[in-house]
């Protein structure tokens, strides 16, 4: 028996997984699905190629693709990438998450509902939990794929909480397209180092003349096929020091900000409006523990760069279950080793390499120039990233051809791994 | 590169030395650890003649600046000269300590030769007394000739020092005007460290070393005018000096006033009072774990305990005190190995003695030290060098990575000739390649990109037109690969 909790994109892949191996599992979430989650909703074609199921059953909720993606940066310079064929898939978590927990009920899990788990307790033979309302759950194994603010991982001393630098606070609104929308739904609208503190002083855009710098910020337009997301985030620490203003001003004058250029119509609707974090500094040191295995967002598997959580969210939740499926029983005690493994050799490196990015972007606004103007002067490397988010290429074929033009950017990753080489 | 991989000895010589050339494995892999130990320190056994290969084929070359080669009074070729030292030398512990006590006492060649000259600065850090017209033997030839000698006596060369006396100011210390700059390094720095003195300390010590200036006999028509140490009891400070801490056996914090022709007892009673305080053995026995041991978590406590104790033990021999570092189980546990952040000198001495050097020369490595943050001769102040990881930011790791890919290349067809009997398959390849180089363990990513980079321009032959075209790149990302910067 595997209790999985947290029914999200990790939760609900790993539970399928392991009830499609024939293991008894439960699914625990707080909520009842349907229920919203605020995200951007978007995710990298390549999860067809990771999980070819999802392709047919994709066709009950509603979804929307694009081609086309806007990139700007810090001085409104921006570019056009354009794709051969679908690059994104977009969707609204409130059905995503609820077909994928409906695929994991179909496959044998039993979904608990309502079940907020606030505590945690391991030992050698188990793992036992506490709801909110007094529920008692034990099993041998628990996947805690329990989010951003992992009870489970606190509680066992996993993760003592994120660092304000390792979180980006991200705020935004999912608004149906009645109300607000983009002028042009085919393609995804994303600004690097955008800052509203600016936006007060007319163009939206930092100026940040003294320092090169770049706000650690960045907004985004994502079309949905019947509503719209429009968000902005900060690192948590760039937020509370330099910014400081309320998220839903922020957001408010970002819109009109938009809507001043051209770029969206309607009004925000501040209903729809949450703040959020996303674990943006790469996964934990250690996923696991004994008899626990943290997936998804709890275990920070999010891409630093683009601050896609749902694919590595998915993948990390199906290691999980295939390392349980693959351990003897007696041998639980190589469970978090394995796993942990497991996850290093699919996504580690990518995860790690996106941390870097991001950093090396934010570190000076001459880069995201740079990035920005490769993309129509390098269609070799703006190929490869297509290529690289549609699952055409692997993550290797990518990093290859990065590390060949830029060596500072090779000698950040081998720098980063050294760091990690040394710790463990 | 050599194939056979004994980790054990090469884990002794990355510490003791600077990794291993191919002759130095076969000569220590006859022996056990602590023969290879005693080999080591002993090393006045083995003959001290490493200098008079510089320039011959088979070794590394040196490049010389300006017309001739003239490491005694040219301080780029004094650098290539100590490079040259490190890659050759069959006393590598005698070039590893030196390195150690460089950074100890910490003395910057640049401001040497803003007070005197270009030429001079040169001369009183590197030359060899033997070549010197005045017998003039530079503060790092001292530090040599004592590498593993009485710390006591190191001491009192070091305050006798003629770059010393210019680098800390010792020339302008004199009765009624103390300059304390010696006076607080010789206790924080080179022997009890912080902690343990206060500041009226540091103004009695400065008095006790008033007088301790230079002069300058010789004659400059035939070169030998030089600066050496010499008591100037004119401007000695003839009253007591009473510290915090015991300077005698009985327990007497006080020197007690002397005249001021014997005035320059004070100072050899104070060195010898430093180098007799517990806190001194403690102070070198944590640096020298951090030099041999790891750097990785805190330092064992009971490994200073001990080694501190065979400090007083043995009178401050610094023979049997880093013999004793080296057989410790903590030196030899399998934890302890990779352990430490390579000092740029390490990496890049060890990456020719592992890749090959015949058709390179140390003058190529001279910029990239500097773009590491190692400077040889002239370290950034008297704390010495920022190590462990303060020594990687990405430029110097770029750097780190560009030497490696400039020896490699460089030993382009050596290598491709070398690999030929391992090119069965890429995994053959790479197996010889990691068991040349030997690193931290990698994981199975990291191996499996470089599986990647073997077989990612077409199907596998093992020509020698791959093996040229491949060997090279693949040494170049190992040795620049994060693992082979630990040591």
């Amino acid at each position: 028996m595997v209790l999985v909790v947290g029914a999200g994109p990790a939760g609900a892949t790993a539970a399928r997984t392991l009830a499609q191996a024939g293991v008894t599992v439960r699914l625990l979430d707080r909520s009842n699905f349907p229920r919203n989650k605020p995200c951007g909703g978007g995710i990298s074609l390549r999860i067809l190629k990771r999980f070819p199921y999802l392709e047919r059953e994709l066709g009950s909720i509603a979804t929307h693709s694009v081609a086309r993606l806007h990139l700007e940066g810090p001085g409104g310079e921006s570019t056009i990438v354009e794709s051969d064929g679908p690059a994104a898939l977009m969707i609204r978590r409130y059905e995503f998450d609820a077909l994928l927990v409906a695929m994991a009920v179909e496959a044998g899990a039993e979904l608990v509902s309502g079940a907020d788990i606030v505590q945690a307790a391991a030992n050698r033979s188990g793992v036992s939990l506490v709801a909110r309302d007094g529920r008692r759950f034990e099993a041998p194994v628990v996947i805690a794929a329990d989010g951003v603010n992992s009870v489970i991982a606190r509680r066992l001393g996993l993760n003592r909480g994120w660092p304000p630098s390792r979180v980006a606070l991200d705020m935004m609104e999912e608004t149906p397209r009645a109300a607000l929308r983009d002028v042009d739904p085919a393609t995804l609208w994303v600004a690097y180092g955008f800052d509203p503190v600016g936006a007060r002083g007319g163009n939206g855009v930092a100026t940040n003349g003294r320092t090169t710098r770049v706000s650690e910020g960045y907004a985004y337009v994502f079309p949905k096929r019947d509503h719209v997301n429009v968000g902005i985030g900060y690192m948590l620490d760039h937020y509370r020091e330099a910014v400081g203003r309320p998220p839903y001003e922020l957001q408010r004058d970002f819109v009109t900000h938009l809507r001043r250029r051209g770029v969206l119509e309607g009004d925000s609707v501040e209903e729809n409006f949450t703040p959020f974090l996303i674990p943006v500094g790469g996964p934990l040191r250690t996923v696991g523990k004994g008899r626990v295995l943290l997936a998804g967002d709890a275990g920070g598997f999010v891409n630093g760069f683009t601050a896609e959580g749902i694919y590595y969210a998915m993948v990390s939740g199906d290691l999980a279950a295939r390392t349980i499926v693959g351990t003897a029983p007696g041998s639980e005690s190589s469970l978090a080793r394995r796993y942990q493994k497991a996850c290093d050799g699919e996504v580690g490196t990518e995860l790690r390499d996106s941390v870097l990015i991001q950093r090396y972007l934010f570190g000076n606004r001459r880069r995201i120039r740079r990035v920005i103007d490769g993309a129509g002067r390098r269609p070799a490397t703006t190929r490869l990233v297509l290529d690289f988010a549609i699952g055409r290429i692997p993550y290797s074929t990518l990093r290859r051809h990065m590390l060949a033009r830029s060596p500072m950017l090779a000698a950040g990753f081998v720098l980063e791994r050294l760091r990690h080489v040394s710790r463990s | 590169m050599s194939a056979v991989p004994d980790s054990e000895i090469e884990h002794l010589l990355r510490r003791a030395g600077f990794g291993a050339r191919a002759d130095e494995l076969a000569l220590f892999r006859n022996m056990t650890t602590s023969q290879a130990v005693d080999y080591l320190v002993n090393y006045e056994q083995v003959p001290d003649d490493v200098d008079t290969h510089i320039g011959k084929s088979g070794y590394v070359g040196v490049n010389s600046t300006n017309g001739a080669f003239a490491p005694q009074s040219n301080i780029v070729d004094a650098r290539q000269r100590w490079l040259f030292r490190m890659v050759h030398s069959n006393r590598p512990l005698q070039e590893k300590m030196t390195l150690f006590w460089h950074n100890h006492f910490a003395t910057g060649y640049t401001k040497i030769a803003g007070a005197l000259s270009a030429s001079e600065g040169a001369r009183y850090m590197a030359a060899k007394a033997s070549g010197d017209p005045g017998h003039v033997r530079g503060q790092i030839e001292m530090l040599r000739d004592n590498a593993l000698g009485n710390f006591q006596d190191i001491l009192l060369n070091i305050a006798k020092d003629a770059a010393m006396l210019v680098w800390l100011d010792g020339r302008s210390n004199v009765k009624g005007m103390p300059q304390e700059n010696f006076g607080r390094e010789i206790m924080e720095l080179f022997t009890m460290g912080v902690g343990h003195y206060t500041e009226p300390d540091v103004y009695a010590a400065a008095r006790v070393f008033t007088g301790w200036n230079l002069a300058r006999p010789g004659s400059a028509s035939d070169g030998s005018q030089h600066y050496e140490f010499v008591y100037n009891a004119g401007a000695h400070d003839t009253g007591a000096k009473t510290f915090s801490f015991p300077i005698y056996s009985n327990g007497s914090p006080t020197i007690p006033a002397r005249s001021a022709s014997a005035g320059m007892q004070d100072g050899l009673d104070f060195i010898a009072a430093l180098a007799a305080n517990p806190n001194t053995g403690r102070y070198l026995a944590t640096k020298l774990y951090r030099f041999f041991v790891s750097e990785s978590g805190d330092v064992d406590a009971g490994w200073v305990n001990y080694i501190a104790l065979v400090y007083q033990q043995t009178h401050y021999d610094m023979r049997q005190v880093v013999r004793a570092a080296l057989l410790t189980p903590q030196f030899w546990d399998s934890d302890a190995y990779f352990a430490r952040y390579s000092w740029p000198a390490e990496f890049v001495v060890r990456a020719m003695k592992d890749i090959g050097w015949n058709g390179f020369s140390v003058f190529n490595a001279l910029t990239p030290l500097s773009n590491m943050g190692q400077v040889l001769y002239d370290p950034p102040d008297v704390s010495g060098w920022d190590l462990g990881q303060s020594w990687f930011s990405t430029s110097a790791m770029l750097s780190r990575m560009n030497f490696a890919s400039a020896v490699a290349g460089n030993q382009k067809f050596a290598l491709a000739t070398a690999a030929q009997p391992y090119n069965q398959n890429p995994e053959t390849l790479l197996n010889w390649v990691l068991d040349s180089l030997q690193t931290a363990p990698m994981t199975s990513a990291v191996t499996g990109e470089l599986n990647d980079y073997l077989r990612a321009t077409g199907p596998w032959t093992g020509s020698a037109a791959q093996l040229q075209a491949k060997v090279p790149g693949l040494v170049h990302l190992v040795a620049g690969s994060s693992e082979y910067q630990l040591v």
